[in-house]
């Protein structure tokens, strides 16, 4: 059975190869001699018929492997995997004819190749009930195309046997590529020398596929499922098999092929079939967890990373809103008082972004309705004014989805006093609470924070009644912080159970 | 991290058994640092096998390592009278830590990641986590695709789009 063969750049080489012959192919779904785009490859690949062609879209397959960015089919690949018309026997006879040229030399078991030769490899009695198999490669100038890893072609059906056998080197200098048949995945595939041994012995490759339909162990242990493009296919297990040299090899499972693979291969196949993408398979929680220990600006930078992480990135449950991202360091500390003209006016313009960004953030968080675990402001207003419902709008869609911290510095013109909304005093949830900035008041008659263990007020108008009332109405309350703002009077503090910082500025 | 019967429970051994089926004994005075066991042992369910079907035994062993590791200095009942011994003890287990981390793969701190979540242990999953991020920190979205094998899947449109939507991240 001939097992393989590959297409060249160079139109010389494909000419070596078929001696200038035409060949007869039977009725084939493939079209050929037609170049295909890897785009227009899947497309075709998606047309056929999915019980019969199993095959055939191995071997289609297989010369994506190569990284072509245009695959030209020819006919003597059509006439291989013909078996379900003719049968093996006579597919071989009429490839072997094919190659019956004094250029090619035969080659038995283990034998090496001999650079310069057209060679026709030939196994015998190796398996499987064929009497011979044969791998034709071509010269080795086109062989460098042979990337470890690749896969050359289907020797015959996945057997249980399990045997893997080295049956021939491709590699002139120093025989680091192996030309390796595995019984029980179906398939030869050409391999890097070192990854032979130790970790990806060739008893672990024997082991990779154990059943037709199910991968079950992979390398050590590790099986992972990967989605696939639309109508390519719908399952692909993608796993690793083995670490050697510069790089990892994968064994993907394609329309019932296992393909042994080099990490090359798998990025030209692209997302249709399903690279090794584990971290992005993480739960949510998890992959929350990771970005919670970047800033803010590299976790903001993980939303460009694919549609998955931009999902991540939008139900992530901290937010970091702070102006000096958008105003730049500069103006985002100095005195508003000091601003000139232009400043004041770049501020604006700058700051207005900052609000668009993070309302718009608030509100797609709060259509998800999961839990906020952190929320951070700060920023300066500077206009007199300014309309300030924004923020009592952005307070309660962080109480709405039952923010746990809360961080409040707003710095207002000297002339306006905001007052912040009552809900903020009803955020059952919260555990931190902490209000910032010059002329900010807080007043309401309720205060419902029984989860708050941290409470801080940084120059925020308060009465004593208020903290009082924070006192009494928060069992909880472990650590308070209070700063004089301009009518701050003396406090008195009792019943506060679990008070063990107390602090005044 | 001890229980008030904790004394009764370092007699007795729990079985885990891995998703792929092995069986591993480990003290209840180690197993109580996870949380989803301790909670079995409250409740009085640990006898036979306790199946794990999320972890595999490459990634249990692991586990239980660092379990062991952290129940040795926790639990043994060593005083440290000495302000500097506990420094030294302090420094020592974070060098333990990220010896321990920086010598798994990228598919070991995966499974050791999706394990230390659901048998709930809170110090590992940590450790894990801030390792990752430890990866992706100071580095462009396509060093981190390839770090990855991260397939974008926007089209150039929408990239775009994003990109400009969070500019002020990427200044």
């Amino acid at each position: 059975m001939f097992i393989g063969y590959r297409n060249s750049d160079e139109p010389t080489s494909k000419k070596r190869l078929f001696h200038g012959r035409d060949v007869e192919t039977p009725k084939s779904k493939f079209k050929t001699s037609v170049l295909y785009t890897i785009p227009e490859l899947y497309t075709s690949i998606a047309q056929l018929d999915d019980n019969n062609s199993l095959d055939e879209m191995g071997q289609f397959v297989n010369e994506i492997h190569d990284g072509v960015e245009t695959v030209e089919k020819d006919q003597t690949g059509v006439s291989v995997v013909e078996k379900d018309q003719r049968g093996v026997e006579t597919v071989i006879d009429s490839v072997v004819q094919e190659f019956d040229d004094k250029s090619v030399v035969e080659k038995a078991k283990g034998e090496s190749i001999v650079e310069g030769e057209l060679v026709a490899l030939k196994a015998k009695g190796e398996s499987a009930g064929d009497g011979k198999q044969l791998i034709c490669v071509d010269d080795f100038p086109t062989l460098e195309r042979y990337v470890a890893g690749s896969c050359v072609g289907k020797v015959g059906e996945p057997s249980d046997k399990g045997k893997a056998s080295t049956i021939g080197c491709l590699d002139r200098k120093d025989s680091k590529l192996v030309l390796q048949k595995s019984e029980s995945l179906g398939i030869v595939v050409i391999k890097e020398k070192g990854c032979l041994d130790s970790q990806t012995s060739e008893s672990t490759c024997s082991n990779v596929i154990k059943e037709r339909n199910e991968v079950s162990k992979i390398g050590k242990g590790r099986v992972v499922k990967a989605s696939c493009g639309r109508g390519v296919c719908t399952k692909v297990h993608v796993g690793r098999l083995g670490e050697s040299g510069d790089g990892l090899f994968w064994v993907v499972r394609l329309w019932g092929v296992a393909h042994v693979m080099g990490k090359g291969d798998l990025k030209i196949m692209g997302n249709q079939i399903g690279a090794e993408d584990r971290f992005s398979e993480l739960p949510d929680f998890i992959s929350h967890h990771i970005m919670s220990y970047l800033s803010t600006k590299e976790a903001a930078q993980t939303c460009l990373l694919s549609k998955r992480w931009n999902h991540l990135r939008t139900s992530f449950p901290i937010f970091d809103f702070d102006q000096i991202y958008f105003v730049g360091e500069y103006l985002a500390t100095k005195e508003p008082e000091y601003f000139s003209r232009r400043e004041k006016r770049r501020f604006r313009e700058h700051i207005n972004k900052f609000i668009q960004f993070a309302d718009a953030s608030l509100l797609q968080f709060y259509e998800l309705k999961v839990s906020m675990q952190k929320f951070r402001l700060s920023m300066t207003l500077l206009d007199v004014e300014e309309d300030t419902s924004f923020l009592d709008k952005w307070i309660e869609l962080a109480v709405a989805n039952e923010v746990k911290e809360f961080d409040f510095n707003v710095q207002m013109n000297r002339d306006k006093i905001y007052s912040l909304p009552g809900t903020i005093l009803s955020a059952k949830f919260m555990t931190t609470l902490k209000l910032g900035g010059y002329n900010m008041e807080l007043s309401s008659n309720t205060v419902r924070l029984h989860s708050l263990r941290k409470l801080a007020l940084d120059k925020v108008c308060v009465d004593e009644q208020m903290v009082q009332k924070f006192i009494s109405e928060c069992p909880l309350l472990e650590d308070l912080f209070l700063s004089p703002s301009w009518h701050s009077k003396r406090f008195c503090i009792s019943h506060a159970p679990k008070l063990l910082l107390c602090s005044k500025y | 991290m001890s229980t008030p019967s904790s004394s009764v429970f370092s007699y007795r051994v729990l079985k885990l058994k891995s998703s792929d089926g092995e069986i591993f004994e480990v003290k209840q005075t180690v197993a109580v640092q996870s949380g989803v066991l301790k909670q079995m042992m409250e409740d009085g369910c640990t006898e036979g096998e306790i199946p794990l079907n999320n972890v595999d035994s490459p990634t249990l062993a692991k586990i239980i390592e660092w379990c062991n590791k952290h129940h040795d200095d926790d639990v043994e009942g060593r005083v440290l009278s000495q302000e500097k011994e506990k420094e030294k003890e302090k420094a020592d287990m974070k060098r333990w830590e990220s010896e321990f981390i920086d010598a798994l793969n990228r598919d070991e701190l995966y499974f050791l990641l999706i394990g230390s979540n659901y048998m709930n242990i809170k110090e590992l999953l940590d450790c894990a986590a801030q390792k990752v991020a430890g990866m992706v920190k100071g580095k462009t979205p396509e060093a981190i695709r390839e770090m990855f094998n991260i397939q974008s899947d926007f089209t150039e449109e929408e990239e775009k789009a994003i990109r400009k939507e969070n500019q002020w991240a990427f200044n």
